[in-house]
C-alpha cells in the first residue's frame, strides 16, 4: 500500500493521482519478501561486509529510482541517508517517515561540507543524475568507499509495423507511465516496415491508456512539443495527436531525444543507429532482441519497459551486489 | 523571384509604407515557401499560408538551432555571415543560429528606427560607448553587428569597452569622464549593471552631459534577483544622470532582422515598419486578441533568406496598436526523472 505522503510528494512533482499510484505500486510490487530474500542470495550469497550505511543522492529523479536504491540498501540491513533533489525533498522525507532506519539530509547541491560529511557516514554512495552530478561527487568520495553511480541514460523500443496489438498497447503504457519520464520511459520507436502505418496503430492505444491516466495540461510542455513536432513536419515526417500524447515520425533512424511528457519518435529501424546510440541506451522495448542489442542493454518486453525486475542491473550493476561488491 | 522581392523589400526599408505591408509579407512567405524546402513542408503541413501576413504558419525559434533556415547555398569558402545565440551551458550544439549570406536589408533598415527611438531623431554626430563587443570580437552577434553598422555611420567616437574577457571599467571611465557633449551608451541590462557597479567604487565620475542616451537591450532572462528593472533605472539617474525617459529599451533577436523600441522603460516596444508582432495562446496557437496575454510571434519581411514568420518563447500583450509589452518567458518544462534531455541527447548524438 502506498503511503499517504509518498503518495502526496509523488503529486507534487507535477503527476496525476492514477499516475502517481500507478508507478509507485508498479515499483512496489518488485519489493516481495521471497523473491528479494532469493535474489540477494544470488548476488550476494554470504559475502561480507555488508554496508551499514548508505547514501543515497536522488537528483531529481523519479521517486521509483529513489526507492529502489533506498530499499536496496535497507535489504541488506543498512540504514540509508537520503538526500533528494533540490524541490523534492518531500520524497526523502516521505520515505523517511515510513521507516526509522531512512535518514531524510536535505541540503544543497553546492554545500560540500554537507556532502563530504554525510560521505564520511556513509560505508557506500549511491548518485542518481547527470554526468555532472555524478563526477563531482566521485570525486568527493574516497576510493575505501562503495561508488555506485547511475549517470542518465535513454530508452527507445524497436518494433515491427505489424507488431501485435499487445505490444502497441505494451508501448503505450510505457510511454503514458511516468508521463514518459525517466531513463526507462520509450523515447523513441525504431520501427521495422511502414514507420506511418506503426504511428497510425499506435495512437487509439495511447488513446485507450490515457483515459485511465491522464497529465494535465502544461503551456511549457505543449510549446516544447511545438518545436518538436516542427522538426518531424520541415523533415518531412508526420504527427498526430492524442488527448495528452504527440507522435511524430522522421526519415533518420539516428536517435532522437523527445521533450518527454508524451512525444514519441518513430523512426525507421537501423542497427547502425541503434549500435551508434548504445553506451547511452538503457532499455530497448521489444518482441525479440535485434541482432545486435548492445551489452548493458535492458531488453524489455513493451508494457514492461517502466517495470523493471529485481535482477535488473542497472548500468550493468547488480542491484545489491554493488553496494557489497569487495575492495 | 529573389531578385525582384530584394528590390522591392530594400525600397521597403528606405520608405516604408504600412499598406504595402501584407501583400509583401505573403510574396516573401511565397517565396520562402519554394526556397527553403523545409519551411515549406512545415507549412504545407500546417495548412499554407493563407491570405493574410498572419496567418503565416510562424516556425518556432527553437529550429534555428536545429537547421540551417536559410535558402541561399552555403558559400564555397567557407565564410557565411552566421549569427549565434548566445551560449548555453548545454554548449556549441543547442546555440540558434542563422545565416546571414546577404546582410543588404539589414543594413539599409536599422538605421531609421535607431534614430527615431534611441538618438531622439538627432543625427548630430555624438561620441557613443559601447558596452557591447566591437563585431570584429563577436562576429557571430548580430547585436554587435547592428551597433557596429550604426557607430560606423551615426558616432563621432566609438569606445568599445567590453571585449571577451568582459568589461574594461578603466576605459569605460574614460569615456564617461573625457570629452564634451552628450554621449549614447549602448549597452545588455547585465553589462549596465557591471558599469554601474565599477562606478560605485572610486574616483567618482562625474554626471553625464545633458541629452546623454542609453540603449537598454537583453533584459535580465531570469536573473532580476540581481537588479531590478527600478533599480537600475534609478541608479542609471543617480551614477549617470540620465533620467530613465533617454534610457530607451531595444527588442530584437538573433533569428530576426528587424528591432522594436519601446519610448522608455515601461512603455510598450513599437516594432520598427518591417517587423510586426502577432500574439497566439500558448495551449492551442490560436490567436489572442489585444490584451491577452500570449506567445510572441513575429514577421520580419527583412528575413527574405531565411524564414519570416517566427514563434519565440516570449510572453506578451500587444496593444490596439500592435506594439508589445512582454512578460517574460515560457520557460522549458522541468524535467523529471533521470533520462537524458532532448538537449542532452542533441549533443550526443551528431549528424552522420
Amino acid at each position: 500500500m502506498i503511503a499517504a505522503d509518498l503518495l502526496r510528494a509523488t503529486m507534487a512533482i507535477g503527476f496525476s493521482e492514477p499516475v502517481a499510484r500507478r508507478g509507485l505500486d508498479a515499483e512496489l510490487a518488485v519489493w516481495d519478501d521471497t523473491a528479494v530474500r532469493a535474489q540477494i542470495e544470488r548476488e550476494v550469497g554470504a559475502r561480507e561486509p555488508r554496508p551499514k550505511n548508505v547514501l543515497v543522492i536522488a537528483a531529481r529523479t523519479l521517486p521509483a529510482s529513489t526507492m529502489r536504491q533506498v530499499y536496496a540498501a535497507r535489504a541488506l540491513g543498512a540504514r540509508v541517508i537520503v538526500k533528494s533533489a533540490s524541490g523534492q525533498e518531500a520524497i526523502g522525507e516521505a520515505l523517511a517517515h515510513a521507516d526509522p532506519q531512512v535518514v531524510a539530509t536535505p541540503f544543497a547541491s553546492c554545500d560540500t561540507a554537507a556532502l563530504d560529511r554525510t560521505i564520511g557516514e556513509s560505508d557506500a554512495v549511491v548518485v542518481l543524475g547527470g554526468d555532472e552530478t555524478v563526477e563531482s561527487v566521485r570525486a568527493r568520495v574516497p576510493l575505501a568507499k562503495h561508488f555506485v553511480p547511475h549517470g542518465h541514460r535513454a530508452s527507445a523500443a524497436w518494433l515491427a509495423d505489424d507488431a501485435p496489438d499487445d505490444a502497441l498497447r505494451g508501448l503505450a503504457e510505457d510511454l503514458c507511465a511516468w508521463d514518459q519520464a525517466g531513463c526507462l520511459a520509450p523515447q523513441w520507436v525504431w520501427v521495422e516496415g511502414d514507420v506511418t502505418r506503426l504511428m497510425t496503430r499506435l495512437a487509439p492505444h495511447v488513446e485507450a491508456v490515457e483515459r485511465a491516466l491522464p497529465m494535465p495540461p502544461d503551456p511549457r510542455v505543449v510549446h516544447a512539443r511545438r518545436a518538436a513536432s516542427a522538426i518531424a513536419l520541415t523533415a518531412g515526417g508526420q504527427v498526430t495527436t492524442t488527448g495528452t500524447a504527440m507522435l511524430a515520425t522522421h526519415p533518420e533512424s539516428r536517435a532522437r531525444g523527445s521533450p518527454g511528457h508524451r512525444f514519441l519518435w518513430l523512426l525507421p529501424a537501423s542497427l547502425d543507429a541503434l549500435t551508434s546510440f548504445a553506451p547511452h541506451l538503457s532499455t530497448l522495448g521489444a518482441l525479440a532482441p535485434p541482432k545486435a542489442l548492445p551489452r548493458h542493454t535492458r531488453l524489455a518486453t513493451p508494457g514492461t519497459m517502466q517495470r523493471p525486475p529485481l535482477d535488473w542491473a542497472q548500468d550493468g550493476l547488480p542491484l545489491f551486489a554493488s553496494l557489497v561488491r569487495a575492495h | 523571384m529573389r531578385t525582384e522581392l530584394h528590390k522591392r523589400l530594400l525600397s521597403f526599408a528606405r520608405r516604408p509604407d504600412a499598406a504595402a505591408f501584407d501583400a509583401l509579407a505573403l510574396d516573401v512567405a511565397r517565396y520562402q515557401v519554394e526556397a527553403l524546402p523545409a519551411y515549406g513542408r512545415f507549412v504545407a503541413a500546417s495548412g499554407g499560408v493563407g491570405e493574410r501576413w498572419d496567418t503565416v504558419p510562424p516556425i518556432p525559434s527553437e529550429l534555428f538551432a536545429e537547421l540551417d533556415l536559410c535558402s541561399q547555398p552555403p558559400r564555397e569558402d567557407g565564410k557565411d555571415r552566421i549569427f549565434k545565440t548566445s551560449g548555453t551551458t548545454q554548449g556549441e550544439a543547442l546555440r540558434g543560429r542563422r545565416r546571414v549570406p546577404d546582410i543588404s536589408l539589414y543594413d539599409a533598415a536599422m538605421a531609421g528606427p535607431f534614430i527615431a527611438a534611441v538618438l531622439g531623431g538627432d543625427q548630430s554626430p555624438r561620441r557613443w560607448l559601447s558596452l557591447v563587443p566591437h563585431p570584429r570580437i563577436m562576429p557571430t552577434s548580430s547585436l554587435s553587428h547592428m551597433i557596429g553598422g550604426l557607430a560606423e555611420a551615426l558616432a563621432s567616437e566609438t569606445i568599445w569597452a567590453v571585449d571577451l574577457e568582459g568589461l574594461d571599467l578603466g576605459r569605460a571611465r574614460a569615456a564617461l569622464s573625457e570629452g564634451d557633449g552628450p554621449i549614447v551608451i549602448l549597452a545588455t541590462a547585465f553589462a549596465l549593471f557591471d558599469l554601474l557597479e565599477g562606478l560605485a567604487q572610486p574616483p567618482r565620475t562625474p554626471k553625464l552631459p545633458a541629452g546623454s542616451r542609453v540603449m537598454l537591450t537583453g533584459g535580465f532572462k531570469g536573473r532580476t534577483d540581481v537588479i531590478s528593472e527600478g533599480e537600475l533605472l534609478a541608479r542609471v539617474k543617480r551614477q549617470l544622470g540620465i533620467p530613465a525617459e533617454l534610457v530607451v529599451p531595444e527588442y530584437g533577436m538573433t533569428e530576426l532582422s528587424s528591432q522594436a523600441y519601446a519610448a522608455c522603460v515601461g512603455q510598450p516596444f513599437a516594432p520598427m515598419p518591417s517587423l510586426r508582432f502577432r500574439i497566439v495562446d500558448p495551449l492551442t496557437s490560436v490567436p489572442l486578441p489585444a490584451g491577452q496575454e500570449g506567445l510572441v510571434a513575429c514577421f520580419d519581411l527583412l528575413n527574405l533568406d531565411n524564414v519570416s514568420a517566427v514563434l519565440t518563447s516570449d510572453l506578451g500583450v500587444l496593444d490596439a496598436d500592435g506594439r508589445l509589452t512582454l512578460r517574460g518567458r515560457l520557460a522549458g518544462s522541468m524535467p523529471r526523472g533521470c533520462s537524458l534531455t532532448a538537449e542532452e541527447l542533441r549533443s550526443l548524438v551528431r549528424e552522420p
